[in-house]
């Protein structure tokens, strides 16, 4: 799996410049460049069910679009579909692909970048940028409590349910139920967060120092050139598209 | 080696018309252990909060009074430095997790990055606290698969890494077993020999009373009395104050008039034969 073996920054660098050149681009760029490089990524990476899964989020979204543009479109001698008020034809199409092409990338970019990039890892890359570090810190923080919310959720569910509330059954009864276990779970998790912040504070996270990691993330040269690469890239689109407007 | 005082410390949190603490007057000498005991809402929580310095930095209100360590104010001390004397412990070890880590060792090493110690002087830190509390089989281990018991040895690890002169620890035992609770005394007992001020703040006050050389009793914010638990109890005893007393003594002064606390079996022992030979 040589994608988690990738460093956080590289990975960064590459996941925003995608996106911001999907933003520059036309929709040709999204579709039939990054979203195919994205396959065999994954693909080579064994981790195609990533890939999957944000195609299950795009279609979807893709299909609303498709939706609403056709529902709202003129009526016009080259329509490919026309059932009741719902048009489609190619201006259609490729205004919803322009139009979209920058939320599909992000989904795959983004689901890539945070499905296999560990949460140590990414605190530790950035742990030198101060600004980042705290917020990184609270990302990583809620995504390694989930598991440790989940069991207490269940925890409280099993109390509730010696307590007589009925947790089994159809949706409204589970509904009912959500309510008295959502409470006692967001004041615990509330609690321990204040708690979670004195122990910050004890253990000197605010500190303003240079911080010497036991663990170590070393980056390849080639990672460093693709980084290059990658910047080198954004700044020739950018220039490309200043002349173009220039002229 | 670190003393810390309280002088005429009161404080309220912001929005709050009650003082939580009311003239508090405390000196804790170094090398000390000092248990502070009272009931639920006496302030004991506020005092170790004021005691580490996280009342005024963390928790805003109403301060009156001052705050030193080693005769100096604390806002003489930069926030590196206090960290590295005064180590706190809270009540819930998991929350004194990072919950970012991965394995034992990194957790531990997570203080001394902080303060910005060197690669070497921190492995060397860890390495020193696994040995002093026994924690080599868990150090690749993800901390937030291991035991309660095993996670409060972790917290005081975690603070104990930096060398702290003073430490804090606030109901370390609340969610411990017994067998847990003897080896968290044994760890303090090799502390305080090495010389620390070591500040409890506890309900079950049997585990350590044979630690104690500074008993503080608070009440709704006030402090009751203080002393030496002998001091302490045998005042308490003698006016009929109600207040927590060690197990053996609540005990015995239900069948019998004590104008002295017992501490142990034998002076039980002692007491019991007397009152039989009375009966």
């Amino acid at each position: 799996m040589f994608i988690e073996k990738i460093h956080p920054h590289t990975k960064v660098i590459f996941t925003m410049a995608m996106i911001f050149l999907s933003v520059l681009n036309d929709y040709t760029f999204s579709f039939y460049i990054i979203i195919p490089i994205m396959f065999v990524l994954h693909l080579i990476n064994r981790s195609i069910q990533t890939f999957i899964t944000s195609l299950i989020i795009v279609i979807p979204y893709l299909f609303m679009l498709m939706l609403i543009y056709g529902l709202l479109g003129e009526l016009t001698d080259s329509n490919w579909i026309v059932i009741f008020n719902f048009k489609l034809n190619e201006t259609v199409l490729i205004d919803i692909l322009n139009r979209s092409k920058s939320v599909v990338v992000m989904i795959f970019m983004l689901s890539t970048l945070f499905k296999h990039t560990s949460s140590d890892s990414m605190l530790l890359a950035f742990s030198k940028h101060t600004s980042i570090k705290a917020i990184s810190f609270i990302f990583m923080n809620v995504k390694n409590s989930l598991s440790h919310l989940r069991l207490r959720a269940n925890n409280i569910l099993i109390a509730q349910q010696t307590r007589g509330i009925n947790t089994q059954g159809f949706i409204i009864t589970r509904l009912r139920a959500l309510w008295p276990m959502i409470m006692p779970l967001t004041m615990s998790a509330m609690l321990d967060s204040q708690e979670r912040q004195l122990t910050l504070y004890v253990r000197g996270f605010d500190i303003e120092s240079q911080r010497d990691n036991i663990e170590t993330l070393k980056k390849h040269k080639l990672e460093v050139l693709f980084e290059l690469l990658i910047v080198g890239l954004v700044i020739f689109s950018i220039l490309s598209e200043v002349t173009i407007w220039l002229n | 080696m670190a003393q810390l005082e309280l002088s005429n410390f009161s404080f309220r949190y912001q929005g709050s018309q009650d003082y939580v603490l009311k003239d508090i007057n405390l000196t804790l000498k170094s090398g000390q252990f000092t248990l502070i005991n009272g009931l639920d809402g006496a302030g004991k929580t506020t005092l170790g909060y004021a005691l580490k310095g996280i009342i005024p930095h963390v928790f805003e209100g109403t301060l009156l009074g001052e705050q030193r360590l080693n005769h100096k104010v604390f806002q003489e001390y930069t926030h590196q430095e206090l960290t590295k004397i005064i180590g706190y412990c809270f009540q819930n070890p998991w929350t004194q997790l990072s919950m970012i880590k991965s394995t034992l060792e990194e957790e531990l090493s997570f203080s001394c990055e902080n303060v910005g110690y060197a690669l070497e002087e921190t492995r060397f830190r860890v390495k020193a606290i696994v040995r002093l509390l026994d924690l080599s089989h868990l150090i690749h281990k993800n901390p937030i698969h291991l035991s309660l018991g095993q996670l409060q040895t972790i917290a005081l690890g975690t603070i104990l890494v930096l060398d702290p002169d003073v430490l804090i620890l606030d109901e370390p035992t609340s969610q411990l077993d017994p067998l847990t609770r003897r080896r968290l005394f044994n760890h303090l007992s090799d502390l305080k020999k090495q010389g620390k001020t070591i500040i409890l703040i506890e309900h079950n006050i049997d585990d350590f009373l044979e630690l104690v050389d500074h008993l503080v009793l608070l009440e709704k914010g006030s402090i009751l009395d203080q002393g030496s638990v002998i001091d302490v109890y045998t005042r308490s005893l003698s006016i009929g104050r109600d207040i927590q007393y060690p197990s053996l003594t609540a005990l015995l002064s239900t069948i019998t008039s004590l104008d002295k606390p017992i501490l142990n079996d034998n002076d039980a022992l002692t007491i019991l034969k007397g009152v039989k030979s009375h009966d």
